[in-house]
């Protein structure tokens, strides 16, 4: 075929270059079967099952709680790759990351970076999973999993996986920022029973005394941010924040909020949620405002209304 | 199975598309995207996912078994997040990431050569909504995309299988129009060669 475009036939130019019409049956069945090897569409988007939800946090607590079970995979250890070498990292020993930083191949899940001065511990996990604890400094993890397969410790809280791109930074007094840029990350802090859902654009911070705040996306303004975190902690809220609430559009830090200790918080926000997304038959008034947080009615009526939020999707 | 992997947002809204070189509107958003992330901005980095996903996506399918795409278009992007203060020309995040990317490619390949031959598994077909016998010839017919040269068999893939344009690949790889044009033609004068009656019509 000559390279002067101008001897190409002009039909295959126009499907070809322009992306017009094939030309004829062969060439569009040509193109139709190709295109059947393009990646997964977005959407429609799965939702992730109340059952595989109870499922991931039970193992993550199992783990955080035992935690002495391990399989022949994680005895073994994990690659370690430094800018000067490589070592492995066995369950139990801890890895502080030189200078240029390590990054660990986390079986055939995916890998975790580890930034210069990052001390991280390999713990032992049950068969098929895999478990560490950041005591500080900066970890990202990118990991394609089952949910729940990979999780990270920090002195305040458990991050679980849910995929695929996040990073935990950890100070010296134990405080985490968890901040997720791609797919969704929970988290939980064992005091308290909070727990968090982190999706892709947002981030919290958790202390080792009072857990995680509420998640809050990245474009939020300075002053939502303080708000939030004011009334994730407040006994006896400030009547001009639960006011503000009323005009709140972040479902996000909402839903949340249902898990603020003062009964005030709870019903400003479940109120506003309630104008913004329909509510399950689950959600009522005396499970998310009158019941303790922590009980298990207003735990059950958290998950069925956690379903209905755009940002609690999972993409496959 | 994976519970999560990447979102290869590939039905994109018109904005989200690659943008033609020659085309007016907002001037050259991948340039925006490309220095607020190398600033720390992670919403931006994401957007720059969704806008270039197919284009990483086609780029390793031109090179990768298709079951292998996913994990590295992930690695690819992972990669690119963490080198992203690296990026010279904020202009040209794409084909900087399509360097990434190419490399990536290459470095599975050497891993897993000789052993595993570049194969393909049949798409499902209850995923796509294609039949088992349509499955097949795709499989069959992305592997003789892959036996083309590698010029002819990524600009291929990007217009036939990712359905870029040729300016928008032109856009993306660096490329200018004419050698995007002749890749096309040439490609498929080749891919017509090779078929022997793959994916043509049965009678």
């Amino acid at each position: 075929m000559s390279e002067d475009p101008d001897d190409l036939d002009p039909r295959d130019d126009a499907w070809l270059f322009d992306g017009g019409p094939a030309p004829d049956a062969a060439s569009a069945r040509l193109e139709r079967l190709l295109a059947l090897q393009r990646g997964p569409r977005r959407r429609p988007r799965a939702r992730l099952r109340p059952s595989a939800f109870a499922a991931l946090l039970a193992a993550a607590a199992l783990a955080v709680a035992l935690g002495a079970l391990w399989s022949a995979r994680g005895a073994r250890g994990y690659e370690v790759r430094l800018a000067d070498g490589e070592l492995r990292l066995r369950p139990g020993q801890r890895l502080e990351a030189p200078a240029g930083g390590a990054r660990l191949e986390v079986a055939d899940l995916g890998d975790v970076r580890l930034e210069a001065g990052a001390l991280l511990q390999a713990r032992a996990a049950a068969r098929g999973r895999h478990r560490f604890f950041l005591e500080r400094g900066t970890l990202t993890a990118s990991i394609t999993a089952e949910p729940g397969a990979f999780g990270v410790d920090t002195p305040a809280g458990s991050s679980v996986d849910l995929g695929c791109l996040y990073t935990l930074d950890v100070d010296e007094r134990g405080e985490t920022r968890l901040a997720v840029s791609l797919g969704r990350v929970a988290f939980r802090h064992a005091g308290t029973g909070r727990d968090v859902y982190v999706p892709a654009g947002a981030s919290l911070v958790a202390t080792v005394a009072d857990g995680p705040t509420s998640p809050v996306w990245d474009s939020a303004s300075e002053a939502w941010r303080t708000q939030v975190a004011a009334l994730d902690r407040a006994e006896d809220p400030d009547p001009d924040q639960l006011a503000r609430l009323a005009s709140a559009d972040d479902t996000l830090s909402l839903w949340h909020l249902l898990q603020a200790p003062a009964a005030a918080t709870r019903e400003a926000a479940y109120d506003r949620l309630l104008a913004l997304v329909d509510a399950p038959r689950e959600a009522s008034r005396a499970a998310l405002v009158d019941a303790a947080p922590t009980s298990a009615a207003a735990l059950a009526a958290r998950r069925a209304w956690l379903e209905r939020m755009d940002w609690y999707t999972f993409e496959f | 199975m994976h519970a999560c992997t990447l979102p290869l947002a590939l039905d994109l809204a018109p904005e989200a598309r690659l943008p033609h070189p020659e085309s007016p509107g907002p001037r050259d958003p991948d340039r925006a995207l490309a220095e607020r992330a190398r600033a720390g901005d992670r919403e931006a980095f994401g957007r720059l996912f969704e806008r270039h996903a197919g284009f990483v996506h086609g780029l390793l399918l031109a090179r990768a078994p298709a079951r292998e795409v996913p994990d590295l278009v992930q690695e690819a992007f992972t990669a690119a997040l963490g080198a992203i203060g690296s990026l010279g020309d904020a202009a040209r995040f794409a084909p900087w990431l399509a360097t990434i990317a190419r490399n990536l490619a290459r470095d599975a390949g050497r891993r897993t050569r000789p052993r595993e031959p570049l194969t393909d598994d049949p798409v499902d077909p209850r995923a796509t909504g294609c039949s088992v016998e349509d499955a097949a010839a795709s499989a069959e017919l992305i592997g003789l995309v892959r036996e083309l040269p590698e010029a002819y068999r990524e600009t291929l893939v990007l217009r036939l299988v990712e359905g870029l344009t040729g300016p928008e690949i032109a856009a993306a790889t660096g490329l200018t129009h004419g050698s995007v044009r002749v890749n096309l033609h040439r490609g498929m004068k080749l891919l017509r060669e090779r078929l022997g009656g793959v994916g043509e019509e049965t009678p």
